[in-house]
């Protein structure tokens, strides 16, 4: 019995010792594990068609932001798929490995460090949400390791910071391009009625910001919470002020919801609703009460009225044709940001000669017409698109019309 | 090493050896990362089992304190340019204040109402944050927080950080059990007339409690903030709160390991799915959330106590039964011997 006993105190000891040797081995383990890797790059020099490009990418799979994260992930795979039938990049097959960051920011932030240290990624693709972009972005650049992001915030490149990147119209973009649109029509009072989430707080600052630039004043600003089910409070008290217009700045259901209750209200100023609502989501929800909602959005929304002039009607097509062909659905503004993500990473990676440590230096340079906009990278802007790449649209019989 | 067994027990030494040893078990820095994220929810579960099992109160706004700590050091640091320690001290003292004035003002409630309060409490935490855009950034939230680096920055000398507090915290917990406030809040959580009557304080007692786990959890959301770099309302919900109730709850509340273990559990069963879900493609998204649930109601029906006291009494069982069959050994040896 007390032999027993003994045996038994000895076995942690013989646990830490055992598990003690093996964290020698383990220091070890690396290395033997980086041979091969080592190995794999001369290789790719020797044989150049066979190695992978392994990136990463994270979406919002599940969770809130999983209406952005569906999509993107699409447009990714359907791209991969393209790209590596085409023969890759330089010969390079390119392989994605997908992670879900669940909407959650410090899920992201552990996929992003899995996908580094596990996957031994060159850049990383996503995420949906401003959140856990942001939390990615400040690992990303203390890693130097290129990121390009499909979420909303300015904050995310800027400041800029080395190797982080993003593709979205900023609420920046939506503000400005809105604002040229008043202008033009004489009107110079305006209310607004934002989400309180990230994205529509951003809106709220962005048009603060901009209005007296554009002879603008704001008279009422009111905000309403994501998952309220009516704002008829807000829109009365608005209906009380000289305003001219209103701006909405939320993502579904909620401008869907304003739109409607205005109508009830008998509120006859126009709305202008944000590219976060404009999709066939607010359609559905918005039924008849639509007609006359002016909107801002990329040309992705209504491709099949882009000028055949325009620089981006060719490869708006050809991405619709493929989405449409591969899923059996329109693809919607966020399946254009992971689309045009991957294909500027590519543009980056060719121009690199594949030298993926010069990644973040050459994605400064990359010029790209992409479904979203005509991107112009530099130095200072990391977000490479301008306002003009944005339209108006109005919102007629259930269909989005082009706004001449 | 003597006196340490015995106040103890040898759970501290399988669990000193155990902590130690981890990052080289798994040499991989994500299983690191792993590692620190489990550390930073048990430092908020030990503090809850503080409140919960000892005091035998119930919070559903766990989280609001994490997040009040995150957010002073952030905002300390980040917005003011304070040193980090003293971002770190201010989030162990502000989430306790908090504390402290709510504990007062709810301290007469008991069950459902003392988890609304706390549930109210929780939301009004998260919403203040994401209304006071000037301090908190609203919404939008922080950048750039900087890095704790009195350790080094790499994520082996930041788990050792983190689980050198998640020690602290333990130890700290482990004492106050065995002392007489300690058995003032079991007989508080067996029965608050009869605790009255053998003259506890018991509006005092569980002020303290209450205080206590604002402040681990304060502890713990500072360390988060300066892990991540970035903060935004969305982990302090309500969401967060009942994991962390659930970790506390599988367990076993009225044991401090036991929140030690559950967040354990929680955090591998979440890894585990990751793992298989590469297998198993259905396995993926949200389907931890629907095996927490599970595993919760599994554990309420059939084990109420909660995993490591029901463990504990069926080793002590055992033991037991060695010890009365050893002492018939002896009896009949003794026997033997005189004849």
């Amino acid at each position: 019995m007390k032999k027993n006993h003994k045996a038994k105190w000895l076995f942690p000891f013989a646990l830490a010792s055992f598990v003690l040797l093996s964290a020698c081995g383990g220091g070890a383990k690396p290395a033997s594990e980086a041979a091969p890797a080592a190995g794999g790059q001369s290789a790719q020099t020797e044989s150049a068609s066979k190695d992978p490009i392994r990136v990463g990418a994270i979406f919002s799979m599940t969770g809130p932001n999983s209406p952005l994260g569906v999509p993107e992930k699409q447009a990714v795979e359907l791209l991969v798929k393209e790209l590596n039938g085409a023969g890759g990049v330089d010969g390079h097959p390119i392989e994605v490995i997908f992670e879900d960051d669940k909407s959650d920011n410090t899920e992201a932030v552990k996929a992003i460090k899995k996908l580094v240290s596990k996957e031994k990624v060159v850049a990383v693709l996503g995420s949906s949400g401003s959140g856990p972009s942001l939390g990615m972005a400040e690992f990303a650049a203390a890693e130097k390791l290129p990121l390009i992001s499909m979420a909303a915030a300015d904050q995310i490149t800027n400041p800029v910071r080395a190797g982080i990147f993003k593709t979205p119209h900023t609420d920046a973009h939506g503000t400005k391009r809105i604002f040229t649109y008043l202008k033009e029509k004489g009107i110079t009072k305006i209310a607004t009625l934002n989400d309180s989430n990230p994205y529509g707080s951003g809106w709220t600052q962005q048009l603060q910001k901009y209005a007296p630039e554009y002879g603008i004043t704001i008279v009422a600003e009111e905000k309403y919470g994501t998952k309220d089910p009516s704002m008829s409070s807000q829109l009365t008290k608005i209906k009380g002020t000289d305003a001219q217009a209103l701006i909405v700045a939320g993502t579904n259901p909620g401008p869907a919801t304003i739109v409607k209750e205005a109508k009830q209200l008998n509120l006859s100023i126009p709305i202008i609703s944000s590219h976060g609502s404009a999709n066939s989501k607010f359609l559905e929800l918005v039924g008849d009460a639509g007609n006359g909602v002016l909107m801002v959005a990329g040309k992705l929304l209504v491709s099949d009225q882009v000028d055949a002039n325009d620089p981006q009607s060719a490869i708006i097509k050809k991405f619709v044709d493929g989405y449409q062909a591969a899923y059996k659905s329109e693809p919607d503004g966020f399946a254009g940001y992971g689309y045009d993500g991957l294909n500027i990473l590519v543009e980056g990676l060719k121009q690199a000669g594949g030298d993926a440590s010069k990644l973040g230096e050459v994605l400064e340079k990359v010029n790209y017409v992409g479904v979203t906009g005509e991107f112009k990278f530099s130095a200072e802007d990391h977000n490479g698109l301008t306002e003009d790449s944005m339209i108006m649209v109005e919102v007629k019989d259930g269909k989005f019309q082009i706004l001449k | 090493m003597k006196h340490v067994i015995d106040k103890w027990g040898k759970s501290i030494l399988v669990y000193l050896v155990l902590m130690i040893v981890f990052p080289f078990v798994m040499p991989d820095e994500y299983y690191r990362s792993v590692g620190i994220i489990i550390g930073l929810q048990a430092i908020v579960a030990i503090g809850l089992c503080l409140v919960m099992g000892l005091a035998g109160q119930i919070s559903l706004g766990q989280a609001a304190f994490w997040g009040i700590g995150a957010y002073t050091s952030a905002v300390l640091t980040t917005k003011y340019g304070l040193p980090v320690g003293v971002g770190l001290i201010a989030s162990a003292i502000v989430p306790a204040l908090f504390a402290f004035i709510l504990g007062r003002a709810i301290a007469g409630l008991q069950g459902y109402y003392l988890a609304m309060a706390t549930l109210a409490f929780g939301y009004i935490v998260q919403i203040g944050i994401s209304e006071w855009e000037s301090v908190t950034g609203g919404a939008s939230g922080m950048i750039s927080i900087p890095k704790i680096t009195f350790f080094g920055d790499s994520e082996l000398s930041m788990y050792y950080l983190i689980w050198g507090v998640v020690t602290c915290v333990l130890l700290f917990s482990l004492n106050l059990l065995h002392s007489r406030v300690g058995r003032a809040f079991r007989a508080i959580h067996k029965s608050e007339i009869a605790a009255t009557s053998m003259g506890i304080d018991v509006r005092k007692f569980k002020l303290n409690a209450f205080v206590v786990s604002g402040m681990f959890a304060g502890i713990s959301g500072g360390l988060y903030a300066h892990y991540i770099g970035i903060l935004d309302p969305q982990p302090f919900g309500l969401h967060e709160s009942i994991k962390f109730l659930t970790m506390v709850v599988i367990g076993g509340m009225t044991s401090i390991w036991g929140a030690l273990v559950g967040t354990l559990l929680i955090g591998s069963i979440s890894e585990a799915l990751v793992l298989m879900s590469e297998i198993i493609p259905g396995l993926q998204g949200d389907i931890d959330t629907i095996v927490f649930g599970g595993i919760l109601v599994l554990i309420v029906m059939f084990m109420p106590e909660g995993l490591v006291p029901r463990i504990r009494t069926a080793y002590e069982k055992a033991q037991a039964k060695k010890r009365k069959a050893s002492a018939v050994e002896t009896q009949t040896v003794e026997r033997k011997a005189t004849t």
